[in-house]
């Protein structure tokens, strides 16, 4: 039997468009489907997990902040306190230089040598000093230029010429009293110098002094604590801001025993020692 | 399709993508500092910060009880009163009693202080460090006597600051001379203005006088 389909094909086109159009209508849903479950099962609690870490992140940086803040306020405090008591403990300290400084010198000094005028200006040393012959000078002179830790320079003047005491320039003084002479004769070269100020002359026939200025320059200048906050000097004592004294004016070289400030009297030099004669003991 | 899936993308995927890049990027910035370490770090620098200012403080209240009169300007006028008090009754007696020391011949010792500002709007008050120019104080001993002398300014109760002294003389009649300066931290300074006291120093005519001239004492070795 032979089987022949009169139909025509359109007839199946109809069905076979039907047939795609609901395929691809419910591939169209699934797509979205799968779209809008991907988002909301994946992608949105993803989103909500990083955004609460970053709420998290950003109340401790707050708070770190605000800490922060906290400590620069307290550190900001402290200069202020600091400054005041890096100035107090400044000035205790330079009370005590100077004196340090005086002990220093002693201790370098020859023992046959005596000062009559001691002073510094922070810079340097300036004496004006004495003694009987010029070995002792020199001795002296020797000594200083060992105390390299305490000076960068040692200058002397009033050395004298021939004659000694007579017409030279250099401002030699001879000083002849009526006092004690150095009592001679003791070891040489000897490091005694606080003996050289803390002891007096002693009793005996009159000598002759070689008069001389030494200026020392410290290897350690001491300067003088100064507060931030305090005004210029004004001059006016009393007034605000007035700054410390400057230091005085160095004596002149080869001078004679200066007397100090304010005109108070001052015992004439090479007074005598107290009677029994013992060096250093107090009337 | 093709359309639905890019309706979907662009609607859905895209908005939650951007959303959490926006999270993270947030997250980063902030965790730099946001952490408990960054935490634990700043707490323990804030109590380092506040024991450095104690312990700057206590060493602070220690030297003004030693050394400094409870001197506050924050009241101006109260202030100004507890001044008057301190400068003309208080401190030259103090540092005069203070500069006779019985290791030493003190030849002289006389202090001159200025009167204080009458005025409460005074620029003083504003001023961290009050100085006083004392004058001169001339002492006679041995060597270490007079050295001893100059270093027992720092037993006083102010804060006193020597001058650079002089020596001359021969032990042990040697005689020091040194300038003494006193220096005074109020404890707060000056606070409002006092409108009925008017303008400041230069407004009310305070007087200026001329440097103390120091009195010798009449001390005898």
């Amino acid at each position: 039997m032979i089987k022949i389909n009169l139909l025509p094909k359109s007839i199946y086109e109809r069905r076979i468009v039907k047939n795609t159009a609901v395929l691809f209508g419910v591939l169209v849903v699934a797509v979205v489907a799968i779209g809008i479950v991907y988002t909301h099962l994946f992608l949105v609690p993803m989103v909500q997990a990083q955004e609460q870490d970053a709420a998290a992140a950003e109340d401790i940086e707050r708070q770190v902040v605000a800490i922060e803040k906290e400590r620069d306020e307290w550190k900001a405090k402290v200069p202020a306190i600091q400054q005041k008591l890096d100035f107090i403990r400044n000035v205790l300290e330079y009370n005590k230089k100077y004196p340090k400084l005086f002990e220093d010198v002693a201790r370098w000094t020859y023992e046959k040598v005596a000062y009559t005028d001691m002073a510094s200006d922070g810079a340097q040393v300036s004496m004006t000093a004495r003694a009987t012959s010029l070995d002792d000078i020199g001795r002296f002179l020797l000594n200083m230029y060992r105390a390299t830790a305490l000076f960068t320079e040692v200058t002397i003047s009033g050395v004298p010429g021939y004659p000694i005491g007579s017409g030279d320039t250099s401002g030699a003084q001879v000083q002849n009293i009526g006092l004690g002479a150095w009592g001679g004769g003791g070891p040489e070269g000897n490091l005694a110098g606080i003996g050289a100020i803390a002891f007096g002359v002693q009793q005996g026939p009159r000598a002759r002094y070689i008069g001389f200025t030494v200026n020392c320059k410290l290897r350690t200048p001491i300067a003088a604590p100064a507060f931030a906050g305090m005004a210029a000097a004004t001059g006016i004592p009393g007034q605000p801001g007035v700054q410390a004294p400057m230091a005085q004016p160095m004596p002149p070289p080869g001078g004679p025993p200066m007397s100090p400030p304010g005109g108070a009297p001052m015992p004439p030099p090479g007074i005598a020692p107290p009677p029994g004669g013992r060096p250093g003991e107090m009337p | 399709m093709a359309i639905a899936g890019a309706a979907v993308f662009f609607l859905q995927v895209k908005p939650q993508i951007d959303a959490y890049k926006a999270a993270q990027a947030r997250y980063e910035k902030a965790v730099v500092k946001g952490d408990e370490q960054a935490r634990a770090q700043a707490i323990r620098e804030r109590d380092q910060a506040i024991t450095a200012f104690q312990v700057a403080q206590a060493l602070l209240d220690v030297q003004m009880k030693r050394r400094m009169p409870s001197l506050n300007f924050s009241r101006r006028d109260i202030g100004m009163l507890a001044l008057w008090k301190e400068q003309i009754k208080t401190l030259g007696p103090l540092l005069e009693s203070f500069a006779h020391d019985e290791n030493v011949t003190v030849l002289q010792a006389g202090f001159k202080i200025n009167a204080p500002p009458a005025n409460p709007n005074d620029p003083i008050f504003d001023q961290d460090v009050l100085v006083f120019p004392l004058g001169s104080v001339v002492v006679s001993g041995n060597f270490k006597q007079v050295m001893a002398n100059i270093r027992r300014w720092n037993n006083c109760q102010r804060l006193i600051m020597v001058s650079p002294p002089r020596l001359a003389g021969i032990s042990p009649r040697l005689v020091v001379a040194y300038d003494v300066t006193c220096y005074i931290f109020p404890v707060a300074k000056g606070g409002t203005m006092i409108q009925m006291a008017g303008g400041g120093a230069g407004a009310t005519g305070t007087p200026v006088t001329p440097p103390p001239t120091p009195q010798p004492m009449g001390a005898t070795p």
